[in-house]
């Protein structure tokens, strides 16, 4: 138990010193420098890399079956890859150290909640996991109400509704105040209400210094909240950039295109 | 009929899907229908030496054997009857097939794949306690496969009745019918085996044809039955004019009753803010196996497990042998509980498990939690069986080595069950090749790591009264056995995902 403690000390106060003085260094919250991933026995990445800074929202594009899923789930540690030169979150190594979970938000593309609970079940049974320790109670009563769950509450998961199911997920993303989100298509199934608000929270993230990595088919979205872009073709990155250099006058689905086309 | 043959072939290569791409399926395939072979011959082996004095007792067996196969058709019926998959349901059932042609495929469907369970078990199991001669053997297997297609025919018009008519009053026909079936366990449960024989109820009838006892009268009742049948099941399947409302009844677990839904969990159960994160967890898990009604199914299969083991008591009744059947076999189906909870656990909780990987830490914890909640609910039937049981046979109980064994068994139980959940490919569907190696791994394993209680246990004189040291020698053993191996489960589990 002391050592446990002893572990947890040492460990943040490495990652305060990382952050004060490799500010440099460190300002790049997510690197995937040349990573390979096979899935199934196929290659699903051949080629990856995104680098996302502080502050940054940052999208992922691709084509169906681009790799995009695979890369995250490298990210956040779902997959092993068979190779890769560096991978990092929050300036952590993320094969050799789990530590990183605890600063990072993650929404699978298709989320399996646990249907036999109600919101407020799963979600407190989460907060202790995630180590949300202060005033644990408000804090789940204050996600229940932000996003809209405090009516269904104490109903059990299996009784609600895709886009109610979505927003359960989504709370499992801020329940702990992560310093990174990384989202896979996270705006499929919500409402407009729903969008707005997850937009606001990405806001809240990127300007208290985190950065958040979005995977979306919905280029109108990504070219409104993005200020940078990585697309992936094939398995491999094919650019990276702001949105406004990649766009070069064209609408972000003919820069889209034209750049897959030409890959 | 080329719609039938069809359709039949799509579900067969659904079905055996696996079996055509993975060399690893193959072999788990031929892996567990040697076990079941060499079990049914070992367990027919045995009963025929125990029993080979009384023929009556021979049929009671049979009989029992019989019942459990319509009783598999009236539970697959009060679970929808018709197996379909989900693609089946999406695609198949919403053209424009007419519903005769598709139950008529789902019906070959059936008999192909209960006979690919049971023939290697039950059959062999009749063929050896019966003796059955080579002259019999035609009329045997005949019989046999009658009691198959009864069992089917059962499924499609209780599964069919439930989605024309009332839910509620098919399920009470149903539960009757079930009754009815069990009324010889019954029998020989109050040690009345020599009555088994004038009872004229279908399984009696058929085990006696079998067993090539029958006279006229009981062929003419085999065929009346089977009549009677024909007509209810013409009658019903004339009535459908859509499947539509089939119940996807292969992607449904084994051991889950109906689906989610909200129970009142009394205040003890519901997770609180203020309490430590394993007991949060382990109730998070005890939540779940009341509400997917886990629980009902567990205690089901325990009140059929404490007749039908009574009924074997009975029947061993001459041989000495009764009140250790009793207290070893009951507390041995203790290591069914986790290992039927663990097959609900893959259909509907391990897609879930993402929320947890990505959390430091987050897999162990749960691990953890899954095996305490296993064990919970394992130790808890453990101990009612044993005490029932006790109550019933009227013996004397080894208070200490029993409640050794009775905790040994869940521990054992549990962490293997959650080993297995984790490493086996998860349950495809009701008869997968993974669902029984869910349900037999863990039962193995728990038996081979409880086996030197269950040895002291056997021996009359150590039992009745055991030495101190060899108590001593036996926690230590127990406790140190369950912390080597919980290390090691929880190592294994959480590398695998």
């Amino acid at each position: 138990m002391i050592g446990e403690v002893l572990r947890f000390i040492l460990f943040h106060y490495c990652i305060f010193i990382q952050h004060r003085g490799m500010g440099g260094e460190f300002d790049n919250m997510i690197v995937v420098k040349n990573m390979s991933v096979s899935y199934n026995g196929v290659k699903a990445v051949k080629r990856v890399d995104i680098m996302v800074g502080r502050g940054e929202i940052h999208g992922l594009l691709g084509l169906n079956g681009a790799g995009k899923t695979t890369t995250i789930k490298c990210l956040v540690g779902l997959l092993k890859p068979d190779y890769v030169e560096e991978l990092k979150v929050f300036g952590i190594n993320v094969l050799s150290s789990i530590e990183y979970r605890d600063f990072i938000g993650y929404l699978p593309e298709y989320p399996s909640l646990p249907d036999y609970l109600t919101p407020r079940e799963f979600l407190t049974y989460l907060a202790k996991i995630r180590h949300v320790k202060t005033k644990l109670k408000e804090r789940i009563d204050y996600m229940l109400s932000l996003f809209g769950l405090d009516e269904v509450s104490d109903k059990i998961i299996v009784e609600l509704s895709k886009g109610l199911k979505q927003r359960i997920a989504l709370a499992t993303v801020f329940l702990h105040e992560p310093r990174i989100v990384i989202l896979d298509e996270p705006f499929i199934g919500l409402d407009p209400e729903g969008q707005m608000l997850v937009k606001r929270l990405l806001s809240e993230i990127i300007n208290s210094g985190g950065a958040a990595l979005i995977s979306s088919h919905m280029l109108d979205t990504v070219e409104r909240l993005c200020g940078k872009i990585t697309i992936i073709h094939k398995g491999r990155t094919i650019t990276s950039g702001s949105v406004k250099e990649l766009k070069n006058g064209k609408t972000l689905e003919e820069a889209f295109f034209s750049i897959i086309g030409h890959a | 009929m080329r719609k039938i043959i069809t359709i039949l072939a799509f579900k067969l290569a659904q079905y055996y899907g696996p079996l055509r791409y993975s060399n690893y399926s193959k072999l788990l395939q031929v892996l567990l229908y040697f076990l079941m072979v060499t079990t049914s011959l070992f367990t027919a082996a045995l009963t025929r030496l125990l029993l080979v004095q009384n023929e009556n007792y021979i049929l009671a067996v049979v009989v029992l054997s019989i019942s459990i196969i319509l009783l598999l058709g009236i539970y697959l019926g009060v679970k929808g009857g018709v197996m379909s998959l989900q693609s089946e349901i999406d695609f198949i059932l919403v053209s424009n097939v007419k519903p005769r042609n598709y139950l008529l495929a789902d019906l070959i469907f059936q008999l192909i794949l209960l006979n690919s369970i049971l023939t290697p078990s039950l059959l062999v199991f009749i063929l050896i306690i019966s003796r059955t001669t080579i002259t019999n053997l035609i009329n045997t297997i005949a019989m046999f496969e009658l009691t198959i297609l009864a069992a089917v025919m059962l499924s499609h018009v209780i599964g069919l009745r439930k989605s024309l008519e009332n839910d509620r009053k098919v399920n009470y026909v149903a539960a009757a019918l079930a009754i009815v079936f069990l009324f010889p366990v019954f029998l020989m449960a109050v040690d009345a085996v020599e009555f088994v024989d004038y009872t004229p109820l279908p399984q009696v009838i058929l085990a006696k044809n079998m067993m090539g006892r029958g006279v006229v009268f009981d062929n003419l009742a085999v065929v009346v039955f089977f009549l009677c049948l024909l007509v209810i099941y013409y009658k019903t399947v004339n009535h459908l004019s859509s499947l539509v409302v089939v119940t996807p009844l292969l992607k449904t677990a084994l051991v889950e009753v109906g689906g989610v839904k909200i129970v009142k969990i009394p205040s003890l159960l519901s997770i609180r803010v203020d309490e430590s994160v394993l007991i949060s967890g382990i109730k998070l898990h005890v939540i779940r196996i009341i509400r997917d009604r886990s629980i009902l199914m567990v205690s089901l299969v325990a009140l059929i497990f404490l007749m039908a083991n009574m009924a074997f008591s009975n029947l061993m009744g001459d041989s000495g042998f009764s009140d250790l059947a009793v207290v070893t076999s009951t507390i041995l189906y203790t290591a069914f509980i986790p290992a039927v909870l663990s097959i609900n656990w893959g259909l509907f909780e391990r897609d879930n498990l993402w929320v947890f990987q990505v959390v430091r830490d987050g897999i162990r914890r749960y691990a953890v939690s899954l095996m305490g909640s296993y064990f919970i609910v394992a130790l808890l039937f453990s101990f009612i069986l044993y005490v029932i049981a006790y109550i019933i046979s009227g013996g004397t109980p080894f208070l200490v080595l029993d409640s050794l064994l009775a905790a040994a068994i869940p521990v054992f139980s549990s962490l293997s069950s959650v080993f297995f959940s984790f490493k086996l490919p998860r349950p495809g569907n009701v008869f997968s090749v993974s669902t029984l190696l869910h349900i037999l791994m863990p039962m193995i394993v728990s038996v081979i790591f409880a086996f030197p209680v269950l040895v002291v246990r056997t021996s009359a004189t150590l039992a009745s009264e055991p030495p101190i040291p060899l108590v001593i020698l036996l926690m230590a053993y127990l406790i140190g056995t369950a912390y080597v191996v919980y290390r090691r489960v929880i190592g294994v589990v959480v590398s695998s995902v």
